[in-house]
């Protein structure tokens, strides 16, 4: 491989090799649940096979040999199904690869070195395969995989001058990506089937013309070979992304001069500038194929297009429009322009109302002003779509937790999800996918019963554990509810006891507070320590991890039936919509989503307890009122409650009053964490740059009430 | 933002590049009053002017609150109100020095910022053990430069909260 294109091949290898490995996981887990391999066979020789040709390619050759004696296993599968085969024992196996190319490629992702080899992994593969084939008994032999075929016919073909002669073009899936490499494999196992192989684009490593040449005309290649055509369409249908196969047995003359064509072609492209006169894509050759006429046409019309426009542009966007378009972004460009559009917004602001240019009142640039002012906050808006990922597959990932947790806890557990297209902030994705495994493992290992005890308390056999995600105003709730024997709470007051965890006397602990305990750290209420929980870590390793990004985890339980946990997490970190208000110079942010309301204090409403807190009174109901500039000794001329104005605002269940001076407005704030030289303050969470390039402080409602 | 004020280190190195050995550090230095401190250069990110502080509650009296730079919220420190001397207001001299220490950046209110000093090692004498007018903690060694006391500053300490 050419070494000036190292680092884009790998990441692109490493991208693409964890997308088929993420696959590979579903289907196999998939396929368990249904207790039906035979679709799953298929899918799996086929991600197996795309594994070892990539990982071939770029020279890691632990992982193809891996893929490679897997790939065997389920070629032999997919041909002759055993009728007694023991299903765990293959999904063990596959999951095993999984694990094991996931650490390879993590390893190749990170740059380390990855020398180890999966030798037993593979000789267990190998055995399963004799075993199977023992099973089979003599039909087994009836078809070898095609390469050691080709091994023995190797050194009769070199003597030969004509064996059959073959016209193939190849024409990729359109965004496969790779294309060049893909027929630099392909042209490779031609040579390991001891083909004579000319190919046209011939530099396959030359990332910009070659590579759009197979992208818009394929990849086209004469072939010298003893192999049948039978045979190379068998390899063929086997290559990966493959949109459309062309093969044609052509004769002697054909097959020189449609070399001499290439070598024609690769001459005038290297005259021509950069490609803009290529070649038509098609051949003049005998017997057309019916069932591909089709799709020659249409790369005709494409390439008539190419050569009248003479514009590589229009082709490719020809060929794309009618299907949707990803492109894989790094996410830390995604955040430089999330900054960059949060300054936008700042500087702006700075622009348009400065005040000098105000006092000119002139209405053409106000127009101006407004009509940019519509376009940033459009960017902004769909900068913070972009941002917005679904939580499909940190869910789905979770399938493959609860299969190993029952697998070894011996309880037979469904994972039901719900909710998978609810979309949060790329960032905090990152954050909920190891909590959430926390709470699966901790939810089967300690709230699920045993088979026995289930059928004792008249459940299903089967436990069940939901994990749902739902939007809640500005937050999204992940729920991990398992219909398990729940909680106990004087058990887990009597542990926090003996730990002395415990803050007050155990009776005024209410159910709540009780439960909430379980994410202290070293507090585990199981006996027996197993391998995924009881050792008292984990649980309060997902608090930690939540507080991250600002979330909580609230726990429910019932006894007999189950516990529920919710997370509520931000829908992002970025932006808020808040309401800005004043307490002397001081500028400070309420999330809308809290405010109830806002009104003017009248006297009589005003109450004083004996301890000097003040109280409102509104409609009926008495809500105990925060000054802020008392709270956070700010001096301002306001004191009088019936000057300035109160907020209320909502958290859970409970309500409170806060007196501020007065409301500046509703505005969408970027919001910046607090530098860690700063201290924890209580109730404010971090603070926003405001139009005018002032900060403002963001109150934390749940933090006020407290 | 007063853009025109953020003084790039670089342009302070010019003629004093060619003397830079092993055992020499390069040193800001800053007044406060009429002691001049110094402080490592590697720690420093740039110095900007005096600009509208926000308030932050319930913090150390000298942390003065953060300042917006270019998009970054930037806490500041009184270096008077650190080292217990007497407030002065600020006025067009006073600079805001900003450091970085494991990718915390602190800003740092001095009077004013003198020079871009190279300092060798034999120059520098231990910090005293003790010391009426700075916290003694602070102080990395004491330079004699030219007739000129300059007290190194310890900028890990100084950046620890008590």
């Amino acid at each position: 491989m050419a070494n000036k294109e190292r680092d884009p091949m790998i990441d692109m290898f490493v991208h693409e090799t964890f997308q088929l490995i993420e696959q590979l996981e579903k289907v196999i887990i998939e396929s368990e649940k249904s207790k039906e391999m035979e679709t799953a066979i298929n899918e799996i020789f086929r991600i197996m096979h795309t594994i070892k040709g990539n990982s071939m390619m770029m020279k890691y050759d632990n992982i193809a040999e891996l893929a490679h004696v897997t790939e065997d296993l389920f070629d032999y599968l997919r041909t002759k199904l055993p009728e007694n085969m023991n299903y765990s024992n293959i999904t063990n196996v596959v999951l095993d690869c999984v694990d094991f190319f996931k650490e390879e490629v993590t390893k190749i992702q990170n740059d380390e070195p990855s020398i180890e080899k999966a030798e037993d992994l593979t000789q267990i593969i190998i055995d399963l395969l004799e075993s199977f084939k023992f099973v089979g008994g003599a039909a087994s032999e009836e078809k070898e995989p095609l390469e050691t075929v080709s091994e023995e016919n190797k050194e009769v073909l070199k003597e030969t001058d004509y064996n059959n002669l073959f016209y193939v073009k190849v024409i990729f899936e359109d965004e496969c990506q790779m294309e060049n490499i893909r027929s630099f494999s392909i042209v490779h196992n031609m040579d390991e089937f001891g083909c004579e192989t000319y190919h046209y684009p011939e530099d396959l490593e030359d990332v910009n013309d070659g590579l759009n040449i197979i992208k818009n005309q394929g990849f086209q290649m004469v072939l010298n070979c003893s192999q049948s055509k039978k045979e190379l369409e068998y390899y063929f249908e086997r290559v990966a992304f493959l949109k459309c196969l062309e093969i044609k047995e052509i004769s002697v003359q054909e097959f020189e001069s449609i070399k001499s064509d290439f070598n024609k072609y690769e001459c005038e492209r290297d005259e021509s500038a950069v490609g803009i006169d290529v070649p038509d894509g098609n051949l003049e050759l005998p017997e057309e194929k019916p069932d591909i006429e089709k799709d020659k046409e249409k790369i005709n019309n494409e390439n008539e297009k190419n050569t009248k426009n003479e514009n590589k542009k229009t082709i490719v966007e020809h060929s794309q429009a009618k299907q949707q378009k990803y492109i894989n972004v790094n996410v830390e460009k995604l955040d430089l322009l999330m900054n960059l559009v949060g300054e936008l917004v700042v500087s702006e602001a700075m622009v348009t109302q400065n005040p000098e240019l105000k006092s000119l009142n002139i209405q053409s640039i106000e127009k101006s002003a407004a009509q940019m002012r519509k376009i940033i906050n459009e960017v902004q808006d769909i900068v913070m779509e972009i941002r917005m990922v679904p939580l499909a597959m940190t869910f789905q990932r979770m399938n493959r937790i609860v299969r190993d947790m029952s697998v070894k806890t011996n309880k037979e557990v469904d994972l039901v999800l719900l909710g998978q297209e609810t979309e949060v902030d790329k960032n905090i994705i990152e954050h909920i996918s190891d909590p959430l495994m926390h709470l699966i493992r901790n939810a089967i290992d300690h709230g699920i019963e045993t088979t026995e005890e289930r059928k004792q308390a008249g459940k299903p056999e089967k436990g069940t554990v939901t994990l749902e995600a739902k939007n809640s105003g500005g937050d999204v709730w992940i729920i991990v509810r398992d219909d398990g024997k729940g909680l106990e709470k004087e058990k887990i007051l009597q542990k926090a006891d003996k730990k002395g965890l415990l803050k007050k006397p155990m009776e005024e602990y209410s159910d709540k507070e009780a439960f909430s305990l379980i994410f202290e750290a070293g507090l585990s209420t199981k006996e027996a320590v197993t391998n995924f929980s009881g050792r008292g870590v984990g649980m309060d390793a997902v608090v930690k991890e939540l507080e991250k990004i600002g979330g909580i985890a609230v726990v429910e339980s019932e006894i007999g039936k189950g516990t529920y946990v919710t997370l509520r997490i931000p829908l992002t970190l970025a932006i808020i919509n808040g309401m800005v208000m004043n307490v002397g110079e001081n500028k400070f942010t309420l999330p809308i989503t809290s405010i109830r309301e806002s009104f003017k204090a009248k006297k009589k409403d005003i109450i004083t307890d004996t301890d000097g807190n003040e109280m409102i009174l509104v409609r009926g109901e008495c809500y105990s009122v925060i000054r802020i500039h008392e709270r956070y000794a700010l001096e301002t001329e306001i004191d009088n409650l019936e000057e300035g104005i109160m907020v209320m605002l909502e958290n859970e269940d409970s309500k409170i009053c806060l007196f501020v001076d007065q409301l500046i407005g509703e505005h969408q704030v970027v919001v910046k964490s607090f530098s860690k030289y700063i201290q924890k303050i209580q109730g404010i969470s971090g603070c926003a740059h405001l139009g005018d390039g002032g900060i403002c402080l963001i109150l934390d409602p749940s933090g006020l009430i407290a | 933002m007063k853009e025109k004020e953020i003084i790039p280190i670089n342009s302070y190195n010019e003629d004093q590049e060619e003397i830079i050995d092993e055992d020499t550090q390069k040193n800001l230095t800053f007044t406060i009053g009429d002691e001049t401190y110094g402080i490592q250069i590697e720690n420093i990110t740039q110095i900007i002017g005096i600009q509208h502080i926000t308030f932050i509650p319930h913090q150390p009296p000298y942390v003065k609150g953060v300042i917006n730079l270019r998009g970054q919220i930037i806490p500041v420190m009184e270096i008077r109100t650190k080292f217990d001397k007497p407030v002065i207001e600020y006025d067009d001299r006073t600079c805001i020095i900003v450091v970085n220490k494991e990718d915390v950046y602190v800003g740092l209110i001095v009077d004013r910022v003198s020079e871009v000093l190279n300092i060798k090692e034999r120059e520098i004498a231990d910090a005293p053990s003790f010391n009426n007018a700075v916290k003694v903690k602070y102080i990395n060694g004491i330079a004699h430069v030219n007739d000129n006391v300059i007290i190194l500053l310890d900028i890990d300490r100084l950046l620890e909260n008590e």
